[in-house]
C-alpha cells in the first residue's frame, strides 16, 4: 500500500501536526507501509500533484491548514481545490485535519470519485503548552487532541473500515474527555475544544472501505 | 433578551480560565493566548465569534446532559 | 418548575464543571454553584439567572 502524507510546518499549528504525523510515519514504516512524506518546503501543489499522478497512493494523509474548500499545504498554498482538481482524489481515501475541508471539498470529492473522505466540517480547535513548542510530542495537552486524530489514521492503516477507524478516533475523543470530568482532573477548559472537534469530526463516502 | 454585551461577558469570564503558559489554536485561524481571545471577543471579529460559539455549543451540551 | 429545569441539569453536570462560570450578572460572574444556591433560596438574583439561564438556552 503506498500513503502519502504531507507536513508542512510554518507556523505552531503545522508544526505541532507535523511532530506529532512522527507516530504514524514510525507506525506504517513498522508495518512495511510505504509512506511518501512531503515535509516542510515540499508540502507543496506541484509536489503533492506529482506523487499523486506517478505513484498512486492509495491513501493520503493532509496536515496543514484549510477552508471549506481547500486543503492547504506549505506557507499555506492551496494544495486541493474544489472545482479545480479535486479529481487527484479519485479511488483514493483522504484524512484531511485541514479546518473546514469536509464542509465543501470534502463532499466535492467525493462526488468526483474519491472512495472516502474523513475531516472537519468546521475549524479543527486545540490547546496546546507554549513551553513545549520545541518539543511537540511532550505536550500532555496537545495530546488529548492529537492522540485521537492519529488512532484514526492507525486503525486504517491496521485494515480497519472507514466507520471503524471513524468510530475509534470518536471514541478516543471521548474518553480523554470524560477523563478530564472527573472529580480528580484539574479544571480545564479543555474540555469545550475536545467537545468541538467530536462535533465536527465527519466521515464522507464509502463506510465500509478499507486499505488492504 | 440576552445582549450581546452579556453573552460577550459570560465568555470572556469563561475565557479567564485558560492558563498563562496556554495557546489555542484554531483553525487557519492561528494561535492565541488568553488575552488575545478576551480582546477578539470584545471586538466581535472573526476569531471572537468563533469563541462565543464554541462556548455556546458546549454549555447548551450540558443542557442534554452529553458529560454525564 | 424552574427550579426543576436548573437542578435536571445541574445534577447532571460533572463536578469539576460545578465551579464553571455559568453565567454574568450585573458584570459578576456566577458559577453553577453559586446559581444553585441563590436559585434555591428563591432570591431576586435567582430569579434573574434563571431567567437569563432559559433566554441562552443553557438549560
Amino acid at each position: 500500500m503506498n500513503i502519502l502524507i504531507t507536513r508542512p510546518e510554518h507556523d505552531d499549528t503545522t508544526y505541532y501536526l507535523s511532530h506529532w504525523s512522527k507516530k504514524i510515519l514510525d507506525f506504517a514504516k513498522k508495518k512495511g507501509e510505504k509512506i511518501f512524506d512531503l515535509n516542510r518546503e515540499r508540502a507543496t501543489k506541484k509536489e503533492v500533484t506529482s506523487f499523486l499522478s506517478k505513484k498512486n497512493p492509495e491513501f493520503i494523509i493532509f496536515n496543514g491548514h484549510g477552508d471549506d474548500d481547500l486543503i492547504s499545504g506549505h506557507k499555506n498554498e492551496a494544495l486541493i481545490k474544489a472545482g479545480e482538481n479535486e479529481g487527484l482524489l479519485k479511488n483514493k481515501m483522504i484524512y484531511a485535519i485541514s479546518c473546514k475541508s469536509a464542509k465543501k471539498l470534502g463532499p466535492e470529492s467525493i462526488n468526483a470519485g474519491a472512495i472516502s473522505y474523513i475531516g472537519y466540517d468546521d475549524d479543527f480547535v486545540f490547546i496546546y503548552e507554549k513551553n513545549k513548542i520545541t518539543n511537540p510530542l511532550t505536550d500532555d495537552i496537545a495530546k488529548i487532541y492529537l492522540e485521537p486524530s492519529n488512532e484514526l489514521i492507525i486503525s486504517l492503516i491496521k485494515g480497519n473500515s472507514t466507520n471503524e477507524s471513524y468510530k475509534r478516533s470518536q471514541d478516543m475523543f471521548m474518553t480523554n474527555l470524560k477523563k478530564l470530568l472527573t472529580s480528580e482532573a484539574p479544571s480545564t477548559p479543555a474540555v469545550r475544544y475536545l467537545w468541538w472537534d467530536i462535533k465536527h469530526q465527519v466521515l464522507l463516502g464509502d463506510k465500509e472501505a478499507r486499505l488492504r | 433578551m440576552v445582549s450581546e454585551e452579556e453573552i460577550k461577558d459570560l465568555v470572556i469570564a469563561r475565557l479567564e480560565s485558560l492558563p498563562e503558559n496556554q495557546k489555542i489554536s484554531i483553525g487557519s485561524k492561528g494561535e492565541f493566548n488568553k488575552y488575545e481571545l478576551i480582546e477578539s471577543v470584545k471586538k466581535g471579529d472573526e476569531i471572537g465569534k468563533k469563541i462565543i460559539e464554541i462556548e455556546l455549543e458546549f454549555l447548551r451540551a450540558l443542557k442534554k446532559g452529553m458529560f454525564g | 418548575m424552574t427550579l426543576e429545569r436548573f437542578m435536571k441539569v445541574y445534577s447532571n453536570l460533572p463536578i469539576n464543571l460545578r465551579k464553571e462560570v455559568v453565567i454574568v450578572i450585573d458584570k459578576e460572574p456566577i458559577s453553577w454553584n453559586v446559581a444553585r444556591n441563590e436559585i434555591e433560596h428563591n432570591t431576586k438574583l435567582g430569579e434573574k439567572i434563571l431567567k437569563k439561564l432559559i433566554e441562552l438556552k443553557i438549560i
